[in-house]
């Protein structure tokens, strides 16, 4: 009975229909399905299955924020009836676009998608300088920075901030990844990136895979 | 061959006026055939908000505010305006140059502003909000049209991924409905799909689809597929990458020649319209900038 509701809650989120999803919510609730038991196995498993649809070309970027915002919303939904240790977060990211560069298209959907997978977003904006990345950092402590560029000419900003976190000496107290069109998994390496997201989707499962200790 | 640019050049001057001026004055010299406005005063999509009205702006960018619709003065907005300061400058100054002016499309404007806020359309997925934004582009494309001018309607949204090509096909449908397709041309940049190529060419009264192939051998695969060959439709070659730090990163005048080379061999001479850079000089570096039109005008001449 819980899986065939859990599994119509997953098809209305895979299908990108807010009203269902809503209202399959709240059916959900009413049979008293635990509320973590639906953002495990309702919402989490759907947004993995719009991912894959999104990296197997079925999906477009439209589709994967229109997931993400159904997800978002759902959540919020379920909030109320949440455990305090059920709400704790999965893990915190700092993310922002690189000083000179005004661009936020891809950030934007990169922080969409980890908050949807349960993560606490830190958006720092476009434009961010290397001081305020770290300033971040101290602030907040997260696991993970992650920067954005879309221009050749600002990426070399991302290597700054690498270099400032080392200065701070906050460089091993988080993972960093790194995106955008003209960034390449040997630039990410090069600069001493932890990793390289090719997309939103790639770069949210390496955000899981490090906060659940899997690499 | 004939050589362009997509559009943008790094800005020359604080003042607008005068920037313009240089931008022609520099593609002119440089020996650039069909020359752009240069898109002296801002991005992509700033240049085409005040030609609508339900799209607000804050400094993190523009949004949705309610259902958008022509401004009253879309003769005398940003990319009319711009426009007409550099044709009237060509004029002056006794140039022959064509000119080719860049009007974002409605992909790519649409999925931009409706990101930040949706407003009235709730989604990304609604079509209307594309629909709504073709219509003004395509006013837009019509007026440029009128002066007989070239339109280059500008959608990297259709490669990066924003809408499925099928979608975005009915937007640029509406945006180029009864434009004159002799003075029309879709650009979009990076790596495409097969699915986004088939679009594009199936796309209605466009002469030329402008597209990447340094830096993008992929491009040139899809044209190995012969489906190109079954449309009348001609490429706007870009053969040089713009998204250069140094000298030494620059596209050689050899590997120029060698991706028109492979490109010829495909869709024949008579499918190519004119070589370009691939987009996005407005980023790079204006010595690099100049060094890439010399070095394009140059292969030009060897092709």
């Amino acid at each position: 009975m819980y899986e065939e509701l859990l599994a119509r809650l997953r098809e209305a989120i895979v299908n990108l229909d807010l009203d269902a999803s809503k209202s399959l919510t709240k059916e959900c609730l009413e049979k008293g399905i635990p509320p973590s038991e639906i953002v495990s196995k309702g919402i989490s498993i759907a947004m993995e299955e719009v991912g894959k649809k999104f990296e197997s070309s079925e999906y477009f970027l439209s589709e994967l924020i229109v997931a993400g915002e159904i997800g978002k919303e759902i959540t919020q939904m379920l909030k109320p009836y949440l455990k305090e240790s059920e709400i704790r977060k999965k893990g915190k990211v700092v993310i922002g676009t690189v000083r000179g560069d005004l661009h936020d298209i891809g950030k934007n959907i990169f922080g969409m998608m980890l908050e949807a997978a349960g993560f606490e977003v830190i958006d720092l904006g476009t434009d961010v300088p290397a001081e305020a990345f770290v300033e971040a950092v101290k602030k907040n402590s997260p696991d993970i920075v992650g920067m954005s560029a879309l221009l050749t000419v600002t990426m070399g900003e991302m290597e700054n901030v690498i270099n400032a976190l080392k200065k701070a000496g906050l460089r091993d107290k988080v993972k960093v990844i790194v995106g955008g069109a003209p960034i390449t998994e040997e630039f990410a390496r090069k600069i001493g990136a932890d990793a390289y997201g090719k997309d939103a989707v790639v770069g949210v499962e390496i955000c899981k895979a490090w906060v659940e200790g899997k690499s | 061959m004939i050589t362009t640019v997509i559009g943008s050049l790094p800005r020359f001057d604080e003042d607008l006026e005068k920037s313009i001026k240089i931008a022609v004055d520099f593609q002119v010299k440089k020996g650039i055939d069909i020359i752009s406005d240069g898109e002296q005063r801002t991005d992509m999509v700033s240049y085409m908000v005040d030609s609508m009205l339900g799209v607000s702006s804050t400094d993190s960018g523009h949004y949705v505010s309610d259902r958008i619709r022509p401004s009253e003065n879309i003769e005398k907005s940003s990319k009319i305006l711009d426009f007409l300061k550099a044709r009237e400058y060509v004029k002056e100054k006794g140039y022959s140059n064509e000119l080719k002016i860049s009007v974002t499309g409605p992909v790519t404007f649409g999925f931009t502003v409706g990101m930040k806020k949706p407003g009235p359309y709730g989604n990304l997925r609604n079509l209307e909000l594309y629909r709504d934004v073709a219509k003004i582009v395509n006013l837009i494309a019509k007026i440029i049209q009128s002066y007989g001018i070239r339109v280059q309607i500008d959608e990297p949204g259709v490669n990066a991924g924003f809408l499925a090509p099928e979608l975005a096909e009915e937007a640029l449908n509406i945006a180029t409905e009864g434009l004159d397709p002799k003075l029309t041309s879709i650009h979009a940049c990076g790596k495409l799909s097969e699915r986004a190529l088939r679009m594009l060419v199936r796309v209605r009264n466009v002469n030329v689809l402008s597209l990447e192939f340094a830096g993008a051998p992929n491009n040139i695969e899809l044209l190995s597929k012969g489906f190109f060959k079954e449309t009348s439709k001609k490429i706007g070659l870009g053969c040089m990458r713009v998204n250069v730090l140094s000298i030494e990163e620059l596209t050689t005048q050899e590997q120029s020649l060698e991706i028109i080379k492979n490109v010829e061999s495909l869709i024949g001479r008579g499918s190519i319209e004119y070589i370009h850079p691939n987009c996005g000089l407005r980023n790079t570096r204006l010595e690099l900038t100049s060094m890439i039109l010399d070095n394009l005008v140059s292969v030009s001449k060897k092709v």
